[in-house]
Parts: C-alpha cells; structure tokens; sequence
C-alpha cells in the first residue's frame, strides 16, 4: 500500500534546504537565550567582585596582584563552563520541554549539536566579556600592569591547558545532566567526574613527566580528556533524549517523585502529607520541605564547597606524594592550586550565596505554594522559621569549610617549615580574617532573604542582592579599618532577619500595608545608612583634611567650625592616645596645607604614588618636569623652616617614639612618608642626623617602606657622607631589602663618586699562571672547588643532608648514563630509560631527597644546580637537586640578594672607614664598629667575608669561559663567599665524587654553623644600635 | 485540504501487529489497526493502557519492538522525521518554554516547517484569542493549550494527533477544543485523539479504539460499537437473587439493589433477548442503548476479569500440579 501511495506531505513540505540555517539560527537563540539570565547574573558577579577589588584598599585585600586576577577569570571560566554544561541540558529534561523539541521534526543529533555549539559560543561570549570587564576595572589600579601578559603569554602547554580546563568541565556537566536528566545530579556528578579525572591527568602525568608543573603530557592528556568527553556526551545524547529514562539516577528521581510532588506544588499531596501532621506539630514537616525545596541551590552550593574541599584534598596528597618520592617541583604548583582556590573561594562560593540567598523565599511563590500556604499554615511566621533554616545550616557548613581550607592553608605546614604563606601573594590572604569571612557570608544571607522576599523574579533578586551585598559589604569593611569590632555591624544584618520576620505575615497573606512597606524599606536603608556612616567616618578619620577650606585658615582652626566629621563626632569610641595623636598629625597637616597649599605638602602628598607608579603612568619628560619643580619647592619649604614645620615635626616624633601604636597612620604610609621625610628634612638642616635616623626606621618599622635614605640622599644631596654611609648600612641590614633597591644604591653612589668603592668581585684567583691553557685550566679548578666549596657550605647554610653525586661528562657522552643509578631511584627500585636519566641530569634533576629541604621557611627552599664549564673535558659536574624546584629560582634569588646585601653593608662600611680614617681597613674586623661588632657573615659558610687590601698580587680572571672579566692586580678584593683554600692537588687525585659523607676529607675550612646567626640576625635592632653607639 | 480521491481508499494510519515493551513491561501487545482518512478516531484506554506509547510509536519517537506502522504511507521506524514535519502533534501536558512570548514560540517552531507555518500560528493564536506578546508562563492552563493546538495545526496537516488534549482545560475551552476537532475532520484531514475523557469523546469521535493493558480491546465505529452491545437492565421475581444464564457474552454484570442487574451484551440476539424476559425468575427487562462510557467499562472489566480468571486458572493448575 505505501508503495503506491504517495506520502501526503510529499517534500515540498519537508524543511526545505534553505531552511537549514533558519533551523541552526533558532535553535541557538533559544539555548542562548535560555541562558542568558545566568550568563548575565555571573558577569554582574565577576564585576561586583572586580569593584570591590578595585575598590578595596589594597592593604585589606591585595587582590590586584595579577596571579589572583587571572584565577579569578580562570574560576569564572570554570564556573560559567560548568553551569553552562549542567542547565543547557538538565533543565529542559525536569520541564519537559524536552518532548516538544523532539515532536519537532529534526534529527535528535542537531538538538544536542546545537546545544553544545551554543554552550560553547555562550562560553566565549561571556569570557570575552568577563575579560573585558576585568580589564576595565583592573586595569588602572593593577599596578602589576601585566595580568593579561601573564594570562596570554606562557608556554603552550599552559595555554592548552587553561583553554581545555572549562571545555572539559563543560562537557561533563552536559554528559552528568545528559545521563541524569536532573539538576542535582548533574551538578554532583560532573563535579566528581572533573576531580576525578583532573586527578586521573596529574596523577598520571606526574609517573610519567615525574613533575606537577603544567607539562605537555597533561595538555595532551587533557585534550584527549575533551575528545573523550565530547564522544561521551554525543552518545549521551539520545539518552537524554528519549522519554524514557534508563539510568539509575532517573530511576531514583522517579522513585522519590512522590516526595518531589510534595515540594513541586500538588496541593493534594502537599494535602495529604500535611493531614497526616499531627496538629501543630507542622513545625518538622515544613522544615523539611525547606530543605527538599532548595536541594538544587544546596546541591550547587555544596558542590562548590566540595569541590574546594576535594581539591584541597587533592592538593595534600600530591603534597604527600611528592614528599614520599622525593620527588619534588610540587610546590609551585600547590601555589598555583591554592590560588585557585582562594579564587574559588572568594568570587565562586560568594556568586554562588549570592544565587542561593536571593532566594530564599522566591521558591514558595512559585506553583501556587504561597496560595496553599494561606489555606493551610496558621502561623505564618513558622513558615518563615522553617524556611530560613536551611540556609542557616548551610551557611554554617560554608563557613566551616571556608575558615577550616583558610586555616589550614595558612597554618599547616606542606613541609617542614614551609607554609604557603610564604608566599608573597599570600601575606594577606582573606582568610586571615576568618570573622570576616562569616560576617561576609551573614550579610549575604540577610540582604539575599530580604529581597526575596521582595522580588518575585529570582534574576532581579539575585542581581540586586548582589549590588547590595556588595556595597554593604564594602561599606561595613571601614568598621574594622576604623579599629572598631565587626560585631557592629550584626545589628544590621539582625536589623534585615527582623524585616523580613516583621512582613512574613503579608507575605503569605500576599498584602501588604503602608506600615509594612515602611519598616521594610526602613530595614535596610537603616543598614545602608549605618554601613554609610562606617565608611563616611572611616574616610574623615583618615582624611581629616578633606573638607578643610584652604581659603579660611583661621575658621577652620576654631573647634567648633571645623566641620570635619571625625571619630568621636560620631560617637565612635578610640583610645585617647590614638585621638590625640591623630588630633595631631591633623593639625599638623592642615597647616601644611593651609600654609603651603601649592606648595611641596601637597605635591608629596598627591603625588608620591606617581613617582612610585612611574613605570605605569604619565611620561618620562612629564616626570622629569615634575622632580624639577618638587626638588625646588621641597628647598624653598626646608629654606623658609616655617612654623607649621615644627607641627609635623611633633606629630611626626611621636609617631617615631610610639610608631606601633598608631596603626591608623600604618595605612597612611604616603602621608607618614610626608612627615618623616618633612622631619627628616628639618633635623639634617639641624644636624641632628641620629635624630633623623631614628625617625626614619621608625618610619621603616611602620610603613615597611625602605627607601627614606635614598630619598633623602636623592633629593636633598646630603653633604655629610658618612651619615649617608651609616644612614645606607642601617638601610642595608633590613634583611627584606630588594636587589633592585641595593643596585640602585650601588648605581648612585659610583654615579655620584660618593664613595671610593673597592672592586666589585665575585671571585677572586689567586693563583697566578703562566699561559692561556693554565690560566683556563686553574680558572676551571678555581670554579670546581668553589662551586663544590659553595655548595656545601649553602647546604651546611641550609641545613641540608646534601648529597652530591659527581659525573663524568665521560658518562653521558658515551652513552653510559645506564649505569647511573641515584640513591633514592634504588630505594623505590625504579629504573629510568637511558634518554631520560641524560635528561633529567642535564636539566639537574639528579636529586636527594627534597624532604630533607627547607628548613629555613624565611628563605624558602634553596636548592642549587652548579654547572662546570661543559666544554672543558674532564670536568665534573656537580649536580644537586633540581632547578624545577618551584622555588629554586626564587631561592637563588632570595640568596644572591641576602649575599648582596651584606656585601653592600660591608661597602659602605668600607667607604665610611675610609672618609673617617682616610684609608681602608687592613682587616675585616675593623668594620665592626659600624655593625654593633657582628660583621656581616657570608650566606652559605658562615664564615667572614674576605678581604684582601691589597689585591691580587697578579691578574685573576672574573667569571667563566668565554668571557671572564680580568681582575687588575693590586686592588682591593672583597670576596663574598669567603676565602677557597687554594687547590692542594695531591688531595685533588683522591678526590672521590662518591664519597661526600666527610666534610673534612677534602680539607675544606667550613666553619660550623652558628645556630643563634639568625636569632641574631633578626634580634639585631637598628635603632638600638644607633643609639648605643650615640651614646 | 483537499483530499485525493485515490488517497481517500488508504488509511492513513496502518498497525499491524505492533509491540513495544519497556524492560518486562510490555506497552503495546500485537496491536493492529487502521485509521481511515477524515474521522475522528479516537483512542481510550485507563491510564497506563498503552495510549501514548502507541501514538509516541506512531511519531518515531518509539521504536516497535516488533511489527510495522506506517502512517501517511511513511514507514515510522525510519521516516519518523518526516511523519513529525507532516503530522500536527499536541502532546500530553504540553511543556513550552515559559519564558518565550507566544510569538516566539511560533516563530521558533516555524522554522521547522515550511513557509507559511507563522502567518497561519498567528492567525490561529488570533482566533484563539492568544496575545502573541504575552509571555508563556502568564499564559493560563487553557491559553497553553491553545498554543500547543495552534503550533500543532499551524502547518495544516492532513493527520493531528493528540494526546490527552483537553485535559485540565475547562468546559468552555474544552468544548471549542472539541468543536475545532470536528471542523479539522469536516475540512478533510483525520484527527487521532487519545483520552479517557469519554463523554467528549463520544461527541466528536468517529471511530473508536479500547485499549486496555497494551491490548486492544476493540477497533470500530462509534455506531457500529454501540448497535453491538446492549444494556439490560433486569429485574427478578422477588425472593431471587440469581440471574438465569442466556446465551450472549455478557460484559459487565452489576447489580443495582436486590432485585434489579444491569448487564452490558454483546452480540447478541432478539431470541436471546426474549429468552430473558419469558424466563420464570424474570420480572422486566429494559433494554437501552449503552453510552460510550459504559461500553468503555463494560469492555476494560471484561477483560481484566478474563486476566483474572486466567490468572487464578494458572494458579490452581500449578496448586494442583505440587498436591500431585
């Protein structure tokens, strides 16, 4: 019969070809659309946060640094990805509209391409706009000024890893919510699945590539993931698809849909199950429905918790792992991973409170419940109980979770010594203030209740909660910098809970009065006002002088005419001492400002942070034009000695004689910086130069800012050059002063030919040779027993249980490196391939155990590579434990520059020798005066520096092949790391590479390590120590 | 839509010997039937009989486990996309996004079906009264139905199928729902309802389908089902309470009071009918036309008596079997 008829719609009726697009372009508007509100809801997120960080003082938050930024949009990029995946699928199954996609006559194939077309277009639409909102917030006050270098600049492999990380994680939460066709489940599943095989790619990659660093096993292994999961999820499309479910998770969906029919609105089931409540005993039940009503929101909520959690998890064994193989280079990379955490913890468990808190009453609205609710439950204010709990449980396990991660990041040691905080991202990391956090979280919660109460739709509620969370909790953050308890601010958050209490009553009954609206609205305008105030009071305690008028001194010097809302105005409470010291330091500026309006207080007031920020802001020239005129008018204002200046000198003592107790001026370092350097000033004029020291390292020990001497050098052009020496060394023996700032020094004081400065050297070689070959042949000496002189002694510095190995480059190059076997390879009967062990020697990987590391967690891990010159036969190679130790290069840095600067402080000690005895010391004892009698030691042996007056007594060369620098003879040397020994060759022929158990065996003079140094180093009091000599 | 003559001699829905199970559960069982061209054929069963497995069958949307199905001439296990883009379907609780206004549903959907399918949604959401800029979700119960029906019929096909259409609408609503069933039917085209909803049933439907347990009952016209059952309503002699045995299939036996039976016959004869009144213990008999409804319980008891005694058949021979 079909065979001679023909079908009544014949193809004419078909989709006709050029309808093809016409079908695609529907199909992704309504999956973009449909998603569109989230979309829009985590960008607003990601702005609200990118304010607040741009908002924020720094010294609270310091999330401008750029590694945090750029997790910030790496955390959102998972976030979106993740939703993304889960809600383009789960939802349309839950709402059915799944079945009328498949009544419409398309292949099943084209809904679920075109699903994941538009997750991904969706994806990029919203990191392009996410990118670009960050930027524009960030950008000018970054003053890293390279997040987006950093995010667009590294190796490959960390770029195909950072596209392919929400790719993946948005392909398992299609393929969860596929499988499952639920929410929930999709959420929890997928969230699993991305741990599990993050974990699967790590664990593997890090057998293979034996490191945690972002290599190309794990891009490759996460691009495979991707393949995988794509295949995965296009098979699961027809599942999800079809009408009947086939999984075990639909299975259980269906069996608890009586229950879900009591939450989704049924009346008779919601009927039934409260006829079967014992009268008033409603209490449980609705309590219980609270808790099935928001299992989705709970369900992402706790997800991201979890996953916090299960990464931290992560994080701890590979921090296990790495320490039970001895492996290593796992640390940089748990500092990558706690980053993202904090990135998660900071932008994706607040966006995601956000979601849950906004609504919190908006689920009763829906399906009709609130109706019911009218009919069935007498007191209303029960209802209102049951339905806030939940979310008071939930934010206690957030909070918990969020103070047990901080806590444990912070406090507990990954090694031994070592903790994350080490780190210079986190020297303030948020959870320091765990109060805060719970403070954060509460206040979410209250405005998000409130609002859901207020706004029927969950997207302007969730995006108004957002706003005004943000700004009350912005606002509310000047109550702490003001001195002042963060219980302050409870009353506020009780002052919402008690609005929405107070309305519940018309919330149900869907009416409300005049007087309801009042105390609502009230409710939060009065936490508004008092979260404003906070601010308001902050801002004229720490800018008193804002609303000075500079026209009308004299007015502005009557008590009451001020008209400066300061703190005891406002009936805050501050110690006496701390008010009149700011009384003070008030006064003192206003008169600045009122005596030199355009003058140099302004300039160094406004424009500090300029010459700061030069490399970011404004033009060389403009700059230049600029020091012209501040250099002038800093003369004119020391010239005139006028008498605002004894003002500030006053404030400016007593913040030297008591500089911890002010810890509201801690924040105004530009301004203390102002007084100081006005005191300073006026002190030098006065040649009360102890006087001025002091003043500066109370400033130091304020501000932690070390560049007052230079600046007083630089722009007053000190004459008296001893004091500048002494001045420097003081600087100097800060044990966190930068390279940077000590080759400025160095550079100043040759270009200014302030000091008669010894050679810089390095090394030194004292043996004199008679041709080329011998001079490159004891040169290589020289630089073996150095380096093999140097490491010792940095691992004796270190306390390390160094284990050197020593090769022949004999053996790599004929192909012997089979042989070579290290002592912790034996311990776990491993056995590398040939071409891998010559690898990992050459890049240094030869290694001993890591966990005999760091102990010194104030300079980090140190571990050294010495490599010989390789072009040189018969030369050993020195290979210690690995550079790919996250640290390495950061150690090597941390002890070049500790090198540096006690070299420094021996030069200038020099120089001031010189200018005061008008020749140079013939030892290194003599200096000893200048440090209190603890000369400065070298780094790694402990031992003195060395000091030859007179020179080598012939050339020596500087540096290695091919271009060594030529020491002259006859100049003076200062060594840093000590005297070698010079080369006793007959104990050279019994030099055994294997044998490094003994010390001694080599004759090597290393001094035993001075156990209370660093006891010293850190008891040594600068201010102490001047005084004591003044005396 | 004018109809082919020619075509006219071919059903437009052709069952032979469908079945579908879900795991041990078995949906359809050996259904078989025809849908001839320009009625309202109407598909009845309980809940869980089988109906919208049939028809999700009949789309493509289900693949048979056995037999065949062609609907349009289109064989449905392979040609399940063009039967979709040539049939109008209304499903069971039809789920729309909420959040697209009723023009752009209509313009989505469009997009699947030829030129034209808009012009004639807005026209039908017109005549249904639907504001084609109100959102989904403001939409009442009715009002989505009405949508559902307009982007159902919008493309004109010659064959609508409709699961459970009127459920949950009111009686006004659920009436012109009826009413625009019937004018599809007039203008040609066939309408495949499914519903347990009898009464409106028996309004519009030409031919009718009983399916009970994935079986079908019975498949024939309304006038032809109910000229083949009878209802007697049979009063005995007083002091009697056991009804003498006839020789028809008696469907449905109720009593009503003491005395009084209602039976529901089939195939029966006026000897037979005559019997009943002559027999002693007889007082009255009246006969009545059954309604739909009572056909449709008369036939789903019938059958579910015949599982039982089936059932209890099996039980006491495997009884006997063990005491053996």
């Amino acid at each position: 019969m079909s065979t001679t008829m023909e079908p009544a719609h014949s193809p004419s009726m078909q989709p006709a070809s050029d309808k093809q697009f016409g079908i695609w372009k529907r199909l992704l508007w309504k999956d973009l659309r449909e998603l569109l509100p989230i979309w829009i809801t985590l960008i607003a997120g990601a702005a609200v946060c990118a304010c607040l960080l741009t908002l924020e003082d720094s010294q609270t938050f310091r999330s401008w640094r750029s590694q945090t930024i750029v997790s910030g949009i790496q955390a959102f990029a998972i976030m979106t990805s993740f939703a993304t995946g889960v809600l383009l699928f789960a939802p349309e199954r839950e709402q059915g509209t799944v079945h009328l996609l498949r009544s419409l006559p398309i292949q099943p194939k084209r809904i679920v391409w075109a699903k994941l077309i538009a997750g991904v277009l969706g994806v990029i639409a919203v990191l392009i706009a996410l990118t670009l909102v960050l930027k524009l917030s960030l950008q000018n006050t970054n003053r890293a000024g390279d997040w987006l270098t950093l995010l667009y600049s590294s190796f490959w492999t960390d770029q195909l890893v950072r596209i392919t990380t929400p790719v993946l994680v948005f392909l398992l939460g299609a393929f969860a919510a596929m499988r499952t066709g639920s929410t929930f489940y999709g959420f929890s599943i997928s969230a699993v699945l991305g741990i599990a095989s993050a974990f699967l790619v790590g664990y593997v990659s890090l057998e293979i590539n034996r490191t945690i660093e972002v290599n190309s096993f794990q891009a490759i292994g996460s691009l495979v993931a991707v393949l995988a999961m794509l295949a995965g999820t296009l098979s699961s499309g027809r599942i999800w698809l079809e009408e009947r479910k086939r999984t075990g998770f639909a299975s259980q969906d269906e069996t608890v849909a009586s229950e879900i029919d009591f939450v989704s609105g049924s009346r008779q089931a919601v009927k039934f199950q409260l006829a079967r409540v014992p009268s008033g005993k409603i209490f449980w039940p609705l309590l219980w429905q609270s808790f099935r009503i928001s299992r989705v929101p709970v369900a992402i909520l706790l997800t991201f918790a979890v996953t916090t959690l299960l990464v931290f998890c992560g994080m701890w064994i590979a921090a296990q792992y790495d320490r039970a193989t001895g492996f290593g280079a796992g640390i940089r990379h748990y500092f990558e991973i706690a980053e993202y955490i904090v990135a998660f913890m900071t932008l994706g468990t607040f966006t995601a409170m956000i979601c849950v808190f906004g609504t919190v009453f908006w689920h009763d609205q829906q399906n009709g419940r609130l109706r019911f609710y009218q009919q069935h439950v007498e007191r209303p204010r029960l209802l209102w109980l049951t339905r806030l709990l939940p979310w008071f449980f939930l934010f206690l396990v957030a909070t918990l979770i969020v103070a047990f991660v901080g806590w444990f990041l912070l406090h507990a040691s990954f090694r031994d010594g070592f903790r994350i905080e080490d780190f210079g991202s986190f020297e303030s990391i948020w959870f320091n203030t765990a109060p805060s956090v719970a403070i954060g979280l509460v206040s979410i919660l209250a405005v998000g209740q409130w609002w859901s109460m207020q706004i029927r739709n969950p997207i302007i509620a969730i995006v108004l909660t957002l706003i005004s969370a943000a700004v009350l909790c912005w606002l509310g953050s000047n109550l702490p910098l003001l001195g002042e308890p963060l219980t302050w601010f409870l009353p506020s958050i009780a002052v919402l809970f008690w609005a929405t209490w107070y309305r519940s009553k018309s919330w149900l009954a869907d009416s409300a009065t005049w007087r309801t609206h009042a105390v609502t609205f009230g409710s939060i305008i009065a936490t508004m006002g008092f979260s404003f105030a906070a601010f308001a009071c902050h801002r004229a305690f720490e800018y008193p002088d804002l609303q000075l008028d500079t026209d009308n001194i004299a007015a502005q010097f009557a008590p009451d005419q001020r008209g400066i809302r300061t703190v005891e105005r406002l009936q805050f409470g501050t110690p006496a001492e701390r008010q009149e010291t700011a009384d003070m330091y008030r006064q003192a500026m206003s008169e600045i400002k009122g005596e030199l309006s355009n003058g140099m207080a302004g300039l160094i007031y406004g424009d500090w942070n300029f010459w700061e920020d030069e490399s970011q802001r404004g033009t060389k020239a403009a700059h230049s034009a600029r020091l012209i005129d501040y250099d002038k008018k800093v003369k004119a204002w020391v010239e005139r000695n006028e008498e605002p200046l004894k003002l500030v000198l006053k404030a400016s003592e007593r913040v030297a004689c008591d500089p911890f107790h002010v810890d509201y001026l801690y924040r105004q370092t530009d301004k203390l910086r102002s007084l100081t350097m006005a005191n300073c000033l006026l002190m030098l004029q006065q040649n009360r130069n102890e006087e001025a020291l002091r003043s500066i390292w109370a400033y130091d020990r304020v501000c932690q800012r070390t560049d007052m001497g230079l600046s007083l050098y630089q722009d007053v052009r000190i004459d008296d050059r001893k004091f500048v020496y002494e001045l420097l060394i003081r600087w100097a023996e800060k044990p966190n002063q930068s390279a940077d700032a000590i080759q400025a020094v160095i550079d100043r004081l040759k270009h200014d030919s302030v000091a008669e400065e010894p050679a810089i050297l390095e090394f030194s070689d004292s043996t004199p040779t008679a041709n080329r070959q011998q001079q490159v042949n004891a040169q290589t000496a020289i630089h073996l027993w150095n380096d093999y002189t140097r490491w010792r002694g940095e691992a004796r510095w270190f306390g390390l249980n160094y284990h050197f190995h020593i090769v022949d480059n004999d053996m790599l190059d004929d192909g012997n490196a089979t042989s070579l076997t290290w002592p912790w390879e034996k311990e776990r009967r491993r056995r590398f391939r040939k071409t891998e062990a010559i690898r990992r020697f050459q890049t240094g990987l030869v290694g001993h155990r890591r966990d005999q590391m760091l102990p010194r967690p104030d300079y980090g891990s140190y571990i050294n590579s010495g490599w010989a010159n390789r072009s040189v036969r018969d030369e050993y190679n020195f290979g210690m434990t690995h550079p790919q130790h996250a640290e390495y290069h950061r150690a090597v840095a941390n002890a070049t520059q500790e090198t540096n600067r006690r070299y420094t402080m021996l030069r200038l000690a020099l120089a001031a020798y010189r200018i005061e005895n008008g020749k140079l010391p013939e030892t290194i004892h003599d200096l000893s005066s200048y440090f209190d009698g603890k000369l400065p030691k070298t780094v790694y042996t402990n031992a003195n520096f060395g000091w030859l007056p007179e020179g080598l007594p012939v050339q020596g060369f500087l540096g290695r092949q091919p271009s060594p620098v030529i020491l002259p003879p006859n100049v003076p040397l200062l060594l840093p790391y000590g005297l070698a020994q010079p080369i006793d060759t007959s104990k050279r022929e019994s030099f055994n590479p294997d044998n490094n158990s003994d010390d001694t065996e080599m004759g090597i003079p290393i001094q035993p390590i001075d156990s209370d140094w660093e006891l010293r180093r850190h008891a040594f009091d600068p201010v102490v120590s001047v005084l004591q000599k003044t005396q | 839509m004018s109809v082919d003559s020619n075509e006219k001699e071919y059903p437009v829905v052709k069952i032979s010997g469908l079945t579908k199970r879900f795991g041990s559960t078995v949906a359809l069982d050996d259904v078989s039937l025809k849908i001839p061209r320009g009625v309202v054929f109407a598909l009845l069963g309980e809940n869980g009989a089988g109906k919208s497995t049939c028809l999700r069958t009949l789309l493509g949307l289900e693949q048979p486990d056995s037999g065949s199905i062609e609907v349009l001439g289109m064989d449905s296990s392979k040609q399940g996309i063009d039967i979709r883009a040539s049939v109008g379907y209304v499903p069971e609780a039809p789920a729309l996004y909420e959040w697209m206004t009723v023009a752009e549903i209509g313009w989505f959907t469009a997009g699947f079906y030829p030129t034209g399918f808009q012009a004639e949604f807005e026209r039908l959401a017109t005549e249904y009264e639907l504001p084609l800029d109100r959102k989904i979700k403001k939409l009442s119960k009715g009002g989505k139905a009405k949508v559902s029906l307009a982007l159902a019929a919008a493309h004109k096909p010659p064959l609508m199928i409709m699961d459970e259409p009127t459920s949950g609408l009111d009686t006004l609503v659920r009436r012109k729902f009826l009413e625009s069933m019937v004018d599809i039917a007039a203008s040609g085209r066939t309408v495949l309802l499914s519903s347990h909803q009898i009464p409106e049933v028996e309004r519009v439907a030409d031919t009718v389908a009983i399916i009970n347990q994935g079986q079908l009952l019975v498949c024939d016209s309304l006038d032809n089902l109910k000229q083949s059952m009878e209802q007697w309503i049979v009063t005995l002699a007083s002091g009697i309470t056991e009804l003498p045995s006839i020789d028809a299939e008696i469907l449905l036996h109720e009593g009503q009071g003491s005395r009084r039976q209602r039976l529901l016959v089939r195939n029966t004869t006026p000897d037979c009918l005559w019997k009943m009144r002559d027999a002693h213990d007889v007082q009255e008999v009246e006969v009545h036309t059954p309604s739909l409804e009572e056909i449709f319980v008369g036939l789903i008891k019938s059958s579910k008596n015949k599982v039982s005694d089936k059932l209890s058949s099996a039980a006491s021979n495997q009884s006997a079997e063990v005491s053996q």
